[in-house]
């Protein structure tokens, strides 16, 4: 039987003023009433970041696995939700991240790869969006998105803090 | 004649969304364009209507780098529109705060964008992976992170902070908070001295260039909330009296604006390096002390050298914050009570990458009439143009993917803040033939 993880962190990237680059912080906010209990209990913490991405590295401190959400331009519909496991490795080259910051999502996992400070499981779910326009809202269907993103998100987090018999 | 073409489509480490275009017609640089297509914000016409809180609020939202410079520039114009002046505690604790963002900023952009362009690798990513390499990444992210951290303990969190307001803070942090933090800053200082010493062992391309320097100067200070603009060129005037002197054009190719002299319409320089130039004699007793041990002689006139303007001032940053937190007892009360009136008000502060112009006018109930900002970048823009025209000649000759990458090189050197000057950077350098 294998051991969950002691304590999961979950990070909302975005930036609330440029249209669908709130997704993630969307996903935070819809995730965290259904994670309060494991909250409280210190099991999980809930976060959002809207500026540079650095910080990521020193907010997963403490905990063995990173769940993060963030809007993502893959030429995908608008609002499909694509999850990505960069705990083996990078994402591929081809994906392109809806970032203006000097160091991406992408980019803080990677140099914490480098430096050997990873989570043991480092979770990406994607967002797809379209518009990023500054002053712009958060589109419906991304919006919508988000939402149904913050469930499978909480489903996620309360696997991985579980307990499982080893296959 | 021979066509020849260089092309970056995305210049990575710089912040925002941009491009840069470089057409050579028979060896001779005929255009650059630095073309800035991030979309324009218009945080000038958004603003008009809204209180003057608004201000302090979303202007910080124009840059994750720099949020409080966007701050402190847009409280003190409100204050000055408004006929308050917040106590000498609450001066304290805004430099404190700005000492916090030019760690971070600079730090950021000496070890993690600038730096590889030195070492010859892709990224600090690439820099991590070398076990050589590695401290030197460690140390910055950490000195980065006490940044952050003081930041975050007086603006309440660390990217956007939200406790500035027009009159001071709404919560100015406890003595013992601040306390907490001077052995990291005390760390942080020595660490620099070492960064610096790092800075000074490397090679920089013989470049130089008379500029134009201009920056903030205070009668005891090296510059951060306040001061006259001051140039390497004579000028000495009220930050009320900008316009008088600077103008802001349009540009096809660019969604910000290209600012210049008004007096001749040549372009000029802000950032780090004006601001040592013009203030070498206000920096704290240790980085002088490492400006002399590198033998630093100023003017220093290479754009390269920019990285140790920056050193310099993150041990001076270093050093006056741990200064200030000994000294700090908490502002009470923390912001001075302000009473709504018509008037305008301008003020410039010195951001991480140079000066920052807000001017705002109100109404009788405080709302923004109307508003003009002038970020550093924007300012910069001509002066990067007006050098690569020079640059280029330099290295035409070398293959393709290191002349791009000397191009390259040259405009991280400003730190370019594209998000600020509306607005990243592609990199395209087209050969034409000559006729």
């Amino acid at each position: 039987m294998s051991i969950g993880v002691a304590r999961v962190l979950v990070v909302g990237v975005g930036n609330a003023a440029r249209g669908d680059d709130a997704a993630g912080l969307l996903v935070a906010q819809h995730v965290r009433p259904l994670l309060a209990p494991l909250e409280a209990a210190g099991r999980v913490v809930v976060a959002t970041l809207d500026g540079e991405l650095l910080p990521l590295l020193d907010l997963w401190r403490g905990a063995q696995a990173v769940v993060v959400a963030d809007a993502v331009t893959t030429g995908a519909p608008p609002g499909e939700v694509t999850r990505f496991d960069l705990t083996a490795g990078p994402l591929p080259a081809s994906l392109r991240f809806a970032s203006t910051h000097a160091f991406s999502v992408a980019g803080a996992v990677e140099l914490g790869r480098a430096l050997g400070r990873l989570p043991d499981r480092v979770i990406l779910y994607g967002i797809e969006g379209r518009s990023f326009d500054y002053g712009a809202t958060v589109s419906a269907v991304v919006a919508g998105a988000a939402a149904a993103a913050a469930a499978v998100v909480a489903a996620e987090v309360a696997a991985l803090l579980t307990p499982r018999r080893a296959a | 004649m021979v066509q020849r073409r260089i092309e970056v489509g995305a210049l990575a480490r710089v912040e925002g969304e941009g491009g840069l275009r470089v057409v050579v017609e028979g060896g001779r640089v005929a255009e650059v364009f630095l073309d800035i297509f991030e979309p324009p914000r218009f945080f000038e016409a958004f603003l008009r209507g809204r209180t003057a809180q608004d201000a302090v609020d979303l202007t910080a939202r124009i840059c994750g780098i720099c949020p409080v410079a966007y701050q402190m520039s847009a409280a003190h114009a409100l204050e000055k529109a408004f006929g308050v002046s917040p106590p000498p505690g609450v001066r304290a604790l805004r430099r404190l705060f700005y000492c916090g963002e030019w760690i971070e900023s600079h730090v950021l952009h000496m070890f993690l964008l600038h730096a590889p362009d030195f070492l010859g690798y892709d990224s600090a990513i690439a820099m991590a992976q070398v076990p050589a390499l590695r401290p030197l990444v460690e140390r910055a992210l950490r000195m980065k992170q006490v940044g952050n951290r003081l930041v975050a303990l007086i603006g309440g969190r660390e990217v956007h902070p939200v406790s500035a307001c027009v009159g001071g803070f709404f919560r100015a942090p406890g003595r013992a908070e601040l306390a907490a933090l001077a052995p990291d800053l005390a760390w942080g200082l020595e660490a620099a001295v070492e960064a610096l010493r790092w800075a000074g062992s490397l090679s920089y391309p013989a470049f130089e260039t008379d500029y134009e320097f201009v920056a903030l100067r205070h009668p005891g200070e090296y510059p951060m909330n306040e001061g006259r603009i001051v140039s390497s060129g004579g000028l000495d005037a009220a930050v009320e009296d900008y316009d008088a002197h600077f103008t802001e054009e349009q540009v096809a190719h660019s969604n910000a604006l290209h600012s210049r002299f008004r007096r001749d319409g040549q372009s000029y320089l802000v950032g780090p390096l004006a601001r040592l130039n013009l203030n070498a004699d206000r920096l704290s007793p240790a980085a002088r002390a490492a400006a002399g041990e590198l033998g630093l002689r100023l003017p220093l006139r290479n754009p390269f050298m920019s990285l140790l303007a920056r050193g310099l001032e993150t041990v001076h940053a270093f050093e006056e914050a741990l200064a200030l937190v000994e000294a700090y007892e908490p502002p009470d009360p923390p912001r001075v009570p302000v009473v709504p009136r018509a008037g305008a008000g301008a003020h410039a502060t010195e951001a991480p990458r140079g000066m920052l112009y807000h001017r705002y006018e109100v109404d009788e109930a405080g709302r923004i009439a109307t508003v003009r900002i002038v970020p550093p970048t924007a300012q910069n823009l001509r002066r990067i143009e007006d050098d690569l025209r020079r640059f280029v000649p330099m290295v035409l000759e070398a293959p393709h993917d290191e002349a791009t990458l000397r191009c390259e090189q040259l405009v991280r050197s400003y730190d370019p803040c594209i998000s600020c000057a509306t607005h990243f950077l592609r990199l395209q350098v087209e050969r034409r033939p000559g006729t």
